[in-house]
C-alpha cells in the first residue's frame, strides 16, 4: 500500500516538474514571439506612414512652402491625437515639421545609396519620452524632384505592446496553476487506476506461504506490464515450490533410504546380542553400536517429523486440552526424574486454561522442554512451571536454574542440530531435534516459543498458544462455576 | 504356527526369519507379491507380515487379495514410511498391525504373538509370577516372597508389562511406548530412573536379582536373574 502511494507521487511529482518546465518554456516562447510580432507590426505600420508622408508631402515643399506641409500634415495626421510624433528635416538636420515631442527623435539619417535610387530603407530606433514612455521610431531618407533630400521620422509609443504583453503574462500565470492542479488530481484518479492491479497482486502475494505454495497470483488478461508482473512471479513460486517440493521429497527419500539399512544393522544386532556364547565384553560393544542405531532412526525420525510439520503435512487432532492438567500430568510423571538429581520442582498452574490441538503433540512439547530443564540443571537446582492466561493467549513456561545459553547461542537454539558450547561438552545423547521439534509443534498450533536466558543464570521458555475460545454457553456455565 | 514373510529385503527378510525360527515358528519367505498370491492360494498361513514396497504388484495389492479371500487371516505391515496418511490407508485396507521400519525385533514378535492370540479366547491371567516374584492384577498388589511391596501406579504398570514379557528383553523405546505414551518418545531416561526405583524395591535385600538390564538393547525380567 505504501509502496503504492509512493509510486504514485513520485510519477505525478516527475510528471508535475516536467509540465512546469514545458509551461515556463512555452510561456517565454509565447512571450517572446508576441513581442516581436508587436513590435514588428507597429514598425510596418510606422514604415507606411512615413512612406505615406514621404510620397506625399515632400514633392510639395519647394512649390508650397515648409508652413503649408506642415499645416496638411498636421490636419491630416493630427500627431498629438494618434499618439504620434512626427518629424520632418532636411539633410542637413534643419526641421521642416515637427509635432509635440519630435525634438527626442533620434536625428538618424539614413543614407541614400547614390545613384537612381529615390527612397532609402526604413531604419528603426527606439527612444524615450521625458515621460519615460519608450517611442518606436521609424526613419526613412528621400530625394525629391528637385533633388533635395528630407528625412521623415515617425514614431509611436509601446504602450500598446505593453498592454497586450501584461495582458499575456497574467494569463499565463493564472492558467498556471489551474493547469498543474488538474494535472495531479487527473494524474491521481488515472495512476490510481493503473496501479490497483499491483494491490492485488500484493494482497495475493502476502496470503502465499510455504504450506499453501501450489496457489497462484490471479492473472488478469490485459497483455500489460502487470500480466507480465504476475506471470512472471507465477514462475517464479512454480520454481519455489519445484525446489521447496524437492527439498521435502529430499528428506523423506534419504530418510526411506536410510530405513532398510537401519532395520538390517539394528536386527543383526539385536540378534547378535541375544547369543548366548558372547562374553561380556562384546556384548558390551554390541550395545553400543545398537544404541547409536537406535538413535539414528530417532534423528531420522525427528527429522521427517519436522519437516513434515513445516510443509504442514502432518495433520494435527484437534482435542480439547486443559493446558495446566496435561502440564501436570506430565510433571508428575517426570517427577521421578527431578528426584533423581535432587531438583526442586514447584509449579503454578492456573485451571481451566483450554487450548485446543493435538494432545500427544502438545505433551511432547512440555515433555521435551521439563527433559531439557533437567538434563541442564546441576544437582540441587530449582525447576518452576507456570500455566496462566493472557487475553487471548495460554501461556506455559519453564524456568530453571541450570547453565543457561550464552547470549551468542541464543538466537539458534531452535535450529536443527545446534547444540550451544556447554550442552556439547555436557553428557547427553539426545537428536539435537528437541527444540526444533518443540518450535515444529507450537508453530504447527498457530503459536510461538520464546526463550530468555543469561549465561550462567538458567533460562526460561515460554510456550504461548491461542486461547481456545468458549462457546458462550460454555462460557456462562464457567462462570457460573467461579461464582 | 506357520508365518508367511513377504519381503524383498533379502537380509531384512533373513534376520526376521532367523529370529522367528529361533521363536520355533514356521516361517515362509517370499520376495515379491506374484509368489506370495501363490502361497496364500495355496498353504495355509496364521500370520502375514508384509512389506509394502515389493518389486512387482504392490504390498497394497496383496492386501486386498488377502481381505478378498480370507477375512480373518492378519496381516501386519512393515514399511518404510510412516505419515499419518499412511496409516490409516492401510487401517482401512484391512492391516491389523503396523510396524515401521526400522523396528525392534523383540517388538516385531510380540506383536506377532498378540496377533497370533486374537483369535482364541482372551485368558488374561491375573496373577503373573517370575521366581518368587508374584503380581496380583485384580488385587493390584505385588509380593516377594509373602512380603508385600509397595509401587506407585507407573512402578506397577512398568513391572506389569516386564512381566508379561518375562525373559525377554524390552527395549527402552517399546517400554516407553506401552508404559507411558507416544509423547514420552525418546525420553528413555526417565524409563532407567523407573527401572532403578523398581529395582531397590524388588531386589534390594535379594540374593537372587531378577531385573536385567541388558547393555544397548533395554530390560528384561526373568528367573535366571542377572
Amino acid at each position: 500500500m505504501k509502496a503504492n502511494r509512493s509510486i504514485r507521487v513520485k510519477l505525478i511529482t516527475l510528471y508535475v516538474a516536467i509540465l512546469t518546465l514545458v509551461f515556463v518554456c512555452f510561456g517565454i516562447y509565447i512571450y517572446a514571439g508576441f513581442k516581436t510580432y508587436l513590435t514588428r507590426s507597429l514598425q510596418q505600420t510606422l514604415t507606411w506612414r512615413a512612406q505615406q508622408i514621404a510620397s506625399t508631402f515632400l514633392q510639395e515643399i519647394p512649390t508650397k512652402g515648409e508652413a503649408f506641409v506642415s499645416n496638411e500634415i498636421q490636419t491630416r495626421y493630427a500627431p498629438e491625437l494618434n499618439q504620434r510624433v512626427i518629424r520632418i528635416a532636411d539633410v542637413h538636420g534643419q526641421q521642416v515639421y515637427g509635432s509635440k515631442n519630435s525634438d527626442v527623435l533620434t536625428r538618424i539619417q539614413p543614407e541614400l545609396v547614390s545613384g537612381p535610387q529615390v527612397e532609402s530603407v526604413p531604419v528603426s530606433s527606439q527612444v524615450s519620452l521625458p515621460s519615460g514612455e519608450r517611442l518606436e521610431v521609424i526613419a526613412l531618407s528621400r530625394r525629391i524632384a528637385d533633388g533635395s533630400i528630407y528625412t521623415v521620422e515617425v514614431g509611436a509609443p509601446e504602450t500598446d505592446i505593453s498592454t497586450a504583453l501584461a495582458g499575456l503574462t497574467w494569463t499565463l500565470i493564472f492558467g498556471f496553476p489551474f493547469l498543474i492542479g488538474l494535472a495531479i488530481g487527473g494524474g491521481y484518479i488515472l495512476l490510481g487506476r493503473a496501479l490497483r492491479p499491483v494491490d492485488q497482486i500484493v494482497s495475493a502475494a502476502e496470503a502465499i506461504t510455504l504450506e499453501n505454495l501450489r496457489q497462484r497470483l490471479p492473472v488478469s488478461k490485459t497483455g500489460d506490464e502487470f500480466e507480465r508482473l504476475s506471470s512472471a512471479l507465477n514462475r517464479m513460486i512454480e520454481r519455489l515450490d519445484e525446489s521447496f517440493q524437492l527439498t521435502t521429497r529430499f528428506a523423506a527419500d534419504a530418510s526411506h533410504e536410510l530405513r532398510t539399512p537401519l532395520t538390517v544393522m539394528r536386527g543383526e544386532l539385536e540378534s547378535l546380542i541375544k547369543e548366548p556364547t558372547l562374553n561380556e565384553d562384546l556384548a558390551e560393544r554390541i550395545g553400543n553400536v545398537l544404541e547409536e542405531a537406535v538413535r539414528l532412526t530417532r534423528i531420522i525420525e525427528g527429522l521427517l517429523f519436522v519437516s513434515r510439520l513445516e510443509t504442514g503435512e502432518a495433520q494435527m487432532r484437534k482435542d480439547k486440552i486443559d493446558l495446566g492438567e496435561m502440564i501436570n500430568g506430565i510433571a508428575d510423571q517426570m517427577a521421578p526424574l527431578a528426584d533423581d538429581k535432587l531438583l526442586n520442582l514447584c509449579r503454578k498452574i492456573t485451571p481451566g486454561v483450554l487450548v485446543e490441538g493435538d494432545e500427544i503433540r502438545l505433551k511432547q512439547v512440555g515433555v521435551n522442554l521439563l527433559d531439557n530443564a533437567f538434563k541442564y540443571t546441576p544437582e540441587g537446582g530449582q525447576i518452576s512451571l507456570h500455566v496462566w492466561a493472557e487475553s487471548n493467549l495460554a501461556i506455559f513456561s519453564i524456568s530453571d536454574t541450570g547453565m543457561g545459553i550464552s547470549e551468542r547461542a541464543l538466537p539458534h537454539i531452535f535450529d536443527r542440530f545446534f547444540r550451544a558450547e556447554q550442552a556439547r561438552t555436557s553428557r547427553t545423547s539426545g537428536t539435537g531435534l528437541g527444540l526444533s521439534i518443540v518450535q515444529s509443534i507450537v508453530e504447527a498450533h498457530g503459536g510461538k516459543v520464546r526463550v530468555e536466558s543469561q549465561e550462567g543464570r538458567g533460562a526460561r521458555f515460554r510456550v504461548e498458544l491461542p486461547l481456545m475460545k468458549l462457546q458462550p454457553a460454555a462460557m456462562m456455565e464457567k462462570t457460573g462455576v467461579a461464582v | 504356527m506357520r508365518i508367511l514373510l513377504v519381503e524383498d529385503e533379502e537380509k531384512v527378510a533373513r534376520f526376521v526369519e532367523r529370529g522367528l525360527k529361533a521363536e520355533l515358528y514356521l516361517v515362509d519367505v517370499v520376495a515379491d507379491g506374484k509368489t506370495a498370491l501363490h502361497h496364500l492360494e495355496h498353504f495355509s498361513y496364521e500370520v502375514v507380515i508384509l512389506d509394502l514396497n515389493l518389486p512387482d504388484i504392490s504390498g497394497h495389492e496383496v492386501l486386498r487379495y488377502i481381505r478378498k479371500s480370507n477375512r480373518s487371516l492378519p496381516v501386519l505391515i512393515l514399511t518404510a514410511r510412516d505419515s499419518i496418511a499412511d496409516k490409516v490407508e492401510n487401517f482401512e485396507l484391512g492391516a491389523d498391525d503396523y510396524l515401521t521400519k526400522p523396528f525392534s525385533f523383540t517388538e516385531l514378535v510380540l506383536r506377532v504373538k498378540a496377533l497370533l492370540r486374537r483369535g482364541q479366547s482372551p485368558n488374561r491371567v491375573d496373577v503373573l509370577q517370575v521366581a518368587d516374584l508374584v503380581l496380583d492384577r485384580s488385587a493390584h498388589q505385588v509380593r516377594r516372597k509373602e512380603h508385600l511391596i509397595e509401587l506407585t501406579a507407573k512402578e506397577f504398570a512398568l513391572l506389569e508389562y516386564l512381566m508379561m514379557n518375562a525373559g525377554r528383553v524390552l527395549s527402552r523405546t517399546m517400554i516407553v511406548e506401552n508404559v507411558w505414551d507416544q509423547s514420552f518418545e525418546g525420553l528413555t531416561n526417565i524409563v532407567d530412573v523407573y527401572v532403578r526405583q523398581l529395582r531397590k524395591k524388588i531386589d534390594e535385600g535379594h540374593e537372587v536379582k531378577l531385573l536385567r538390564t541388558v547393555r544397548g538393547v533395554g530390560y528384561s525380567i526373568s528367573e535366571e536373574g542377572a
